[in-house]
């Protein structure tokens, strides 16, 4: 039954004369605006992550104000954090329901590690020798400038998005001579992106229909990095590119069903120049290389009765890559090796199909069931065609009050085309190597949630699952692979002023694996065991509220953890991460518009790696060939003390 | 009860016996009913919105027409979990409006399937809809999807835990025909959207990378560093077991293959490589 507005009953409805007294439309500003002042005190700027600033003076700016005018033009200015690291900022004018205009600032940061050290240190795209290694900081900025604009008429409308993101900051990275040495560095990242999309949509009593355009543009100022006087660059960098692709989409109804499709055309392109000219073929100085895509997509909804829906589904790329296949002799310990390889230019289509129906049985008793087939097809590679299908069932029973359960079991199958090992690389694989994103696999899952609420006051929530790959034709490589885990959350409000929210779960992810260097058969195995745990609690008082006093607080903790196994060499030493976050918010209202409040955040943050070495390691005492960037890891106590003031208009 | 409740509704709105004053009438009575005239505050309750509530059938153009329900207490469209409404019934009442260009996809998405309405996540008798900003949206999505919750807590996750991303960056919440719903049509074009740099194409391509950016990383977290699904060199050694070293079993921490950042230590430019000597992506 559709209660909606357009199917209303209104030959009776006379509303020439209705007023409406409540209704705000004379010029006003609403809103509230709130400074902080504060300090960060850290020993370890990777707190930055979570607190949002480095050890020393915070301040911040958070606004959410509107502004109405007379004649209906709404201006809203929204900050949030706003002189933190991860500030943000968006101004929008517009009337609601016809036209709105925006732009935005948005800004993202985050620190890997204050601790590399590296005696190579970057200068634009040289690496530069230093007498001693150096400590420098491994983090990323994102700033991103954003413009909207959007038109809305009665039957059509169209809009435009536009975004330019600066990435700016280093990244691990490492270089090597070809052989068997190598060193870590810290790499430079100074890379800009540009998308775009522009849309008219029109529709009618039945139909809706859209065509847009997208664009991006990736543009790198490190398109290669050098040691200072080396005749070779020693790593290119990720090329300029552009993509674009052209769409149309609609959707039609036709009584209870609900036809809808897609249908894009795109192109992918690079033509950069080639970072050394050393062994390619006379006359080739840049790339020229394309990648052609085409996606269709439909989709089908139907509302058989009032108890049965049926689905259905179809997913459709293709990515033909065009590209212009060069033949390079390739470099080893800075001089060409003689072996000349050609490059690749590797087509691909991927289809799902997938069709389901639900079916209520009884009030509170519903059935759902589906199949789902995916295929893909590669031109090139170990296995050039895979299919997989996949059945499933869901049962969602309601029928009691203040309890909801679901569950959900589904078994898929994936085979393909004959297994080549090593067909897609130059040197040879061993014959019975089953890459685990090709090879044959049965997948199993079960899926279970419950909500209850036993009280008004009390409801909780819990959900597990448990997930098994089992790549059953598979000697060496992935032979299986374990998910399972649990969530649990549940809400108590106390008394009317206290209210009380805990959650926590685990996981668990094992891996099992098996490999050969002798060709015919396994001789090693390693097990993969991953494990990740987390809990938190929020509180948040009330009871003072008509004194102007509010107070809340959160906890979170989380541990995550992975062990490795082999038949071989043992893995000394941990890898795994934990963190402690405490929040505690105080306010209080000085008057009804002005209020100050206090917060409080701590982060106790450790995390280690038994894959770190010192810098230097030399044959016989280390690790042979390797300069590493030295200890990454992090173990810090971090705290934030904001005093704010706001305002509400 | 509720059957009955609900019938009763279907017939007022088909007779269509809206009130004399509009929102005037309603809130001679509602103006104590809390909560009820904040949506003076927000753009439902702004006789400026353009085709909007005030401009209209106010207040019944989503609680339905008045009939008896002032002196008889007829009851009216309500929403949320004790409404008699099923949720596609009160989402009707939504698209009636909102059928737009945005939520074309609505219809086949999952939360339609799961019978989610919209008053789920979204508030209208409010200045301004939490779902909106970032950090209520991600506490709104969280609170079904715990899973996903607790992925963003893990060692290595999409910075959602401070808000500095949303749900809505890479899924469309309203729908759409791409797989998991995704904003773009296939997984790597979303995350090609602020990964340009992986996009290429390049001169050497890894075949497994341009397929799917999943076969190697969990875009909702993982215990493992770069989101990976398994640390390196193990992940790799799924893969590879070409003759000499990526056949060999991995070694311990004093193993090139397994210290500092592992295979990538020689093979640096894993997502593709443009270097003319790039086939092993070493440059």
């Amino acid at each position: 039954f559709d209660f909606g507005v357009p199917a209303a009953n209104t030959s009776k409805a006379k509303t020439d004369a209705w007023a409406c007294k409540k209704c705000v439309s004379s010029d006003s500003i609403q809103g509230s605006v709130a400074v902080g002042l504060g300090n960060a005190i850290s020993s370890d700027d990777h707190a930055a992550n979570a607190l949002g600033y480095e050890d020393g003076f915070a301040a911040s700016v958070d606004a959410d104000l509107l502004h109405r005018s007379d004649s209906g033009l709404r201006t809203s200015v929204e900050a949030k954090e706003l002189g933190s690291k991860r500030g943000d900022l968006a101004v929008t004018a517009g009337r609601a329901g016809q036209w709105k205009v925006g732009a935005s600032l948005d800004q993202k940061y985050q620190v890997d590690s204050t601790t590399a050290h590296s005696d190579l240190l970057a200068s634009g795209n040289t690496l530069v020798r230093q007498g001693e290694p150096v400590q420098q900081q491994l983090d990323k900025e994102r700033q991103q400038l954003g413009f909207d604009a959007k038109y809305m008429g009665s039957h059509w409308g169209s809009y435009l998005s536009m975004t330019s993101e600066s990435r700016k900051g280093s990244q691990r990275s490492s270089i090597s001579n070809g052989g068997v040495e190598a060193q870590n560095i810290v790499a430079p990242i100074d890379s800009t992106t540009q998308n775009l999309t522009a849309a008219v949509h029109v529709s009618g009593g039945d139909w809706l229909a859209e065509a847009g355009v997208k664009g991006s543009w990736y543009d790198n100022d490190i398109d290669s990095l050098s040691l200072e006087g080396a005749a070779q660059p020693a790593q290119a960098g990720a090329p300029d590119n552009q993509a674009y692709s052209v769409y149309l989409k609609g959707r039609y109804r036709l009584g209870a069903t609900q036809l809808s499709g897609r249908l894009a055309s795109g192109r992918q392109t690079q033509d950069q120049d080639l970072v050394t000219l050393t062994g390619v073929p006379t006359g080739v100085t840049a790339a020229d290389l394309q990648v052609d895509t085409l996606d269709g997509q439909l989709a089908l909804v139907s509302r058989l009765s009032s108890k049965s829906t049926l689905r259905a589904s179809m997913i459709y790329n293709d990515r033909d890559n065009a590209s212009t296949l060069y033949q390079f002799d390739q470099l080893r310990f800075d001089t060409l090796s003689g072996t000349v390889e050609q490059t690749q230019a590797v087509d691909r289509s991927y289809g799902t199909y997938k069709v389901s129906a639900d079916y209520r049985l009884a009030s509170g008793h519903k059935l759902t069931g589906g199949v789902d087939y995916k295929q893909t097809e590669r031109s090139a590679g170990d296995r050039e065609e895979t299919d997989e299908v996949t059945a499933w069932a869901r049962y969602h029973w309601s029928a009691a009050a203040r309890w909801d359960m679901r569950v959900k079991a589904s078994f898929g199958q994936r085979d393909g085309s004959r297994y080549q090992a090593g067909a897609a690389t130059s040197t040879e694989s061993n014959e019975l190597m089953r890459k685990y994103y090709l090879a044959d696999r049965d997948r199993t899952k079960l899926e279970l949630e419950i909500s209850h609420t036993p009280l008004d006051s009390v409801s909780l929530d819990f959900s597990t699952y448990y997930a098994l790959d089992d790549y059953s034709d598979t000697e060496i490589g992935l032979t299986e692979s374990e998910d399972y885990g649990w969530d649990l959350s549940g809400h108590w409000q106390a008394l009317s002023s206290v209210s009380v929210t805990a959650f926590g779960g685990m996981q668990w992810i094992d891996n099992q694996q098996l490999g050969s260097d002798s060709g015919s058969y396994a001789t090693w195995a390693a097990e993969n065991h991953d494990e990740f745990g987390y809990a938190g609690v929020s509180v948040a008082y009330t009871g003072l509220q008509e004194q102007g006093i509010q107070l809340s607080m959160d906890y979170q903790y989380s541990y995550s953890g992975s062990d490795v196994d082999t038949s071989g060499q043992p893995f000394d030493d941990d890898y795994e991460s934990d963190s402690h976050s405490v929040s505690l918010n105080a306010g209080y209202a000085i008057s009804a518009a002005a209020s100050v409040g206090l917060r409080y955040q701590y982060e106790r943050y450790q995390d280690s790696d038994y894959a770190e070495v010192p810098v230097e390691n030399y044959p016989g005492q280390g690790v042979t060939g390797l300069t590493s960037l030295g200890q990454l890891s992090q173990n810090y106590n971090a705290h934030l003390i904001m005093l704010t003031l706001s305002y509400r208009l | 009860q509720q059957q009955d409740v609900l019938l009763q509704l279907q017939q007022k709105f088909e007779q269509g016996k809206y009130s004399k004053k509009g929102a005037d009438g309603c809130m001679m009575c509602h103006r104590k009913t809390e909560g009820v005239d904040a949506i003076f505050d927000g753009v439902h309750g702004d006789p400026n919105t353009v085709a909007g509530p005030m401009a209209g059938l106010q207040c019944e153009a989503c609680h339905g027409p008045q009939g008896k329900h002032r002196g008889k207490n007829e009851p009216m469209l309500t929403f949320g979990e004790d409404s008699p409404l099923t949720a596609d019934m009160q989402n009707s009442v939504c698209m009636g409006c909102h059928d737009d260009s945005q939520r074309m996809d609505w219809h086949g998405s999952a939360h339609v399937s799961e019978e989610v309405a919209c008053t789920d996540c979204h508030q209208v008798h409010i200045a301004k809809d939490p779902v909106l900003s970032r950090s209520g949206q991600n506490d709104t999505c969280q609170q079904c999807h715990t899973k996903v919750k607790a992925d963003s807590h893990k060692r290595s996750a999409h910075p959602i835990k401070w808000d500095e991303m949303s749900c809505s960056d890479c899924h469309n919440p309203h729908g759409s025909m791409a797989e998991s719903a995704l904003n773009e049509p296939m997984l790597n074009d979303t995350c090609y959207t602020c990964h340009a740099d992986k996009r290429g194409p390049f001169l050497w391509e890894h075949a497994p990378v341009m397929e799917n950016c999943a076969n190697c990383h969990d875009a909702h977290g993982s215990v493992n560093e770069q989101m990976l699904k398994t640390r390196v060199p193990m992940l790799c050694k799924q893969c590879h077991a070409e003759s000499n070293h990526p056949s060999t079993v991995p070694g311990g921490n004093g193993s090139i293959q397994t210290a500092g950042q592992g295979c990538l230590n020689c093979h640096s430019q894993i997502h593709g490589s443009n270097h003319p000597s790039g086939q092993a992506f070493q440059f």
